[in-house]
């Protein structure tokens, strides 16, 4: 069934009504009005035209007009009483089976809006009846099955969550250790260990990184990452997020480039989250770029009332045949993968997810070998902001 | 006026030795007195013994846990002055929410924090508590 949306009529509640003249009441009543009505006029014609013949042939003409006159006068009593018999079929049998429509309409509100605590109570034992026994069943089946999904994805982001709260404990230790080594808080080093120590250092913190895309990765499917959202200025946020990473930046020989609009605009969003889902971005950007590029990060205003901020490198870019599961969990491009550098292949799944939140879009543009850029936008009205987390919705290819 | 290190004491609620060694070498280095509690309850009772100028307080321990300790702590008036850190792995933001409700002073992922850092906001807030 097609629903154009020009042809959707609404009652006061904004329940969804049938199209006027679509109805089943008003179709069943056209069908027994046509059903009892064609015969009755077929008739009074024959009836009319033979009275007519015989009576022109005895020659009455008074009495021929009395009789047609009458004979009218009958017509229309019985075409009254055909009309009122009509309607009133036409009330009773469409009732009969709307109002089990509507009660199963109401219920499917119900179920799509993922409430499936409701089973009918069937007295009918007609073809509704039937129906509304296969939807009771339905019913119960859905419910066994989100059940189940349920429970399944419980247990999946408890594991996760268990596992990396077990692998934090050691990789703090090893944070502290190495870190009270390389302030040498336990002795000098030689320059030699001295680097290597660092190098640990950084390694430890990358699993440390890991473990928090891991953590952060099943809240997000949990629908509980658990946002603050709070009046911010986003030019603010967008500067401090770049300066973050001027060090990494300069330390590659990277030219890292801020372009903000004159003017501070409040945007309606979680700060943490908005830093995290731009670092992300800078970091993927500076990561697959080497010495002597550029990176730009620019903010604009669009005409709608949307924050546009894009994150444009020169670095590897990405293959055509990978576009697709670039924003898909643990996805790395061949070439950034065959390139050695680090990486989960969690950020801009995170980053996706975060920018949905905060009711903006995400894409990107790319050429292999010159570079990539970045898109995302942002509402500048709180409304625009959807009102309540959600689970995101599995893409294909995962 | 600047309290002495050594007379400001510190109570350390941790379970991981090696973290608990870690931490407490380094206070020990910047010169405060370290007591050491290994699981809930030790630490509670050292809590209320040794009426130390502040905790650092581990969330996932043995016996009750941080956050069980840490309502109690906060609903004894003989030591519900005394400011907490949590220093924990949990970093979710309803632990977070959670803890700060109870009433901790601050929240400090472990991972995320070096030991000088570490050491850095432990004098702070003793700066701004007890001067």
């Amino acid at each position: 069934m097609f629903l154009g949306e020009r042809h959707i009529r609404m009652d006061r509640e904004g329940r969804i009504l049938p199209r006027m003249g679509k109805s089943l009441f008003v179709r069943l009543f056209f069908s027994l009005l046509s059903l009892a009505f064609i015969p009755m006029i077929l008739i009074g014609l024959f009836a009319w035209t033979t009275f007519q013949a015989l009576i022109s042939a005895s020659g009455g003409v008074s009495v021929s007009t009395e009789l047609s006159t009458n004979l009218i006068a009958q017509g229309i009593y019985i075409f009254l009483y055909i009309l009122l018999m009509a309607l009133f079929l036409a009330y009773v049998m469409s009732r009969s089976i709307t109002q089990s429509l509507r009660t199963l309409t109401g219920a499917v509100e119900q179920i799509t809006t993922g409430d499936l605590d409701l089973s009918f109570r069937i007295t009918r034992k007609d073809e509704i009846g039937i129906l509304g026994q296969f939807f009771n069943d339905m019913i119960r089946k859905l419910k066994e099955v989100t059940e189940r999904q349920q429970s399944i994805s419980k247990v999946k982001s408890e594991f996760i969550s268990i596992t990396a709260h077990q692998l934090r404990t050691p990789l703090s230790a090893m944070k502290w250790a190495l870190h009270l080594l390389e302030e040498g808080d336990l002795g000098k080093m030689n320059k030699k260990q001295e680097e290597i120590v660092r190098r640990t250092y950084e390694e430890n913190e990358r699993m440390i990184q890991l473990v928090n895309d891991l953590l952060n990765v099943a809240r997000i499917e949990e629908g509980r990452f658990g946002y603050n959202f709070s009046a911010l200025n986003i030019n603010e946020l967008v500067s401090s997020t770049v300066k973050e990473h001027e060090l990494m930046a300069s330390q590659k020989n990277i030219a890292l480039s801020l372009s903000l609009p004159p003017e501070p605009y409040t945007i309606f969003a979680d700060r943490e989250r908005l830093n995290l889902a731009l670092t992300n971005l800078i970091r993927n950007a500076l990561n697959y770029s080497v010495k002597g590029m550029q990176v730009s990060v620019v903010m604009q205003k669009l005409k709608e009332d949307y924050i546009q901020v894009s994150v444009a490198d020169q670095g590897l870019g990405i293959a055509d045949e990978d576009k697709e599961r670039i924003f898909s969990k643990f996805f790395r491009g061949a070439n950034v993968v065959k390139q050695e550098t680090a990486g989960s292949g969690l950020g801009l799944f995170i980053t996706r997810n975060i920018v949905a939140q905060h009711g903006g879009s995400i894409w990107f543009e790319s050429a292999l070998g010159k570079g990539t850029t970045f898109f995302f936008t942002l509402p500048l009205a709180k409304r625009l902001v959807p009102p309540s987390e959600h689970a995101p919705v599995e893409t294909a290819g995962i | 006026m600047t309290v002495p290190t050594d007379k400001i004491t510190i109570l350390l609620v941790e379970d991981d030795k090696f973290l608990r060694d870690l931490i407490s070498g380094k206070l020990k280095q910047e010169g405060y007195t370290v007591v050491e509690g290994v699981d809930g309850d030790e630490g509670l009772r050292l809590l209320k013994e040794k009426q130390p100028s502040i905790v650092l307080l581990d969330l996932v321990i043995p016996g009750i846990d941080g956050f069980e300790l840490l309502k109690t702590a906060k609903g004894d008036t003989s030591v519900s002055a005394i400011p907490i850190i949590v220093l924990s792995n949990l970093g979710a933001k309803e632990d977070i929410d959670k803890a700060m409700a109870l009433g901790a002073h601050d929240f400090l992922v472990k991972a995320h924090y070096t030991p000088a850092e570490i050491v850095q906001t432990v004098k702070d807030i003793i700066q701004k508590a007890y001067n």
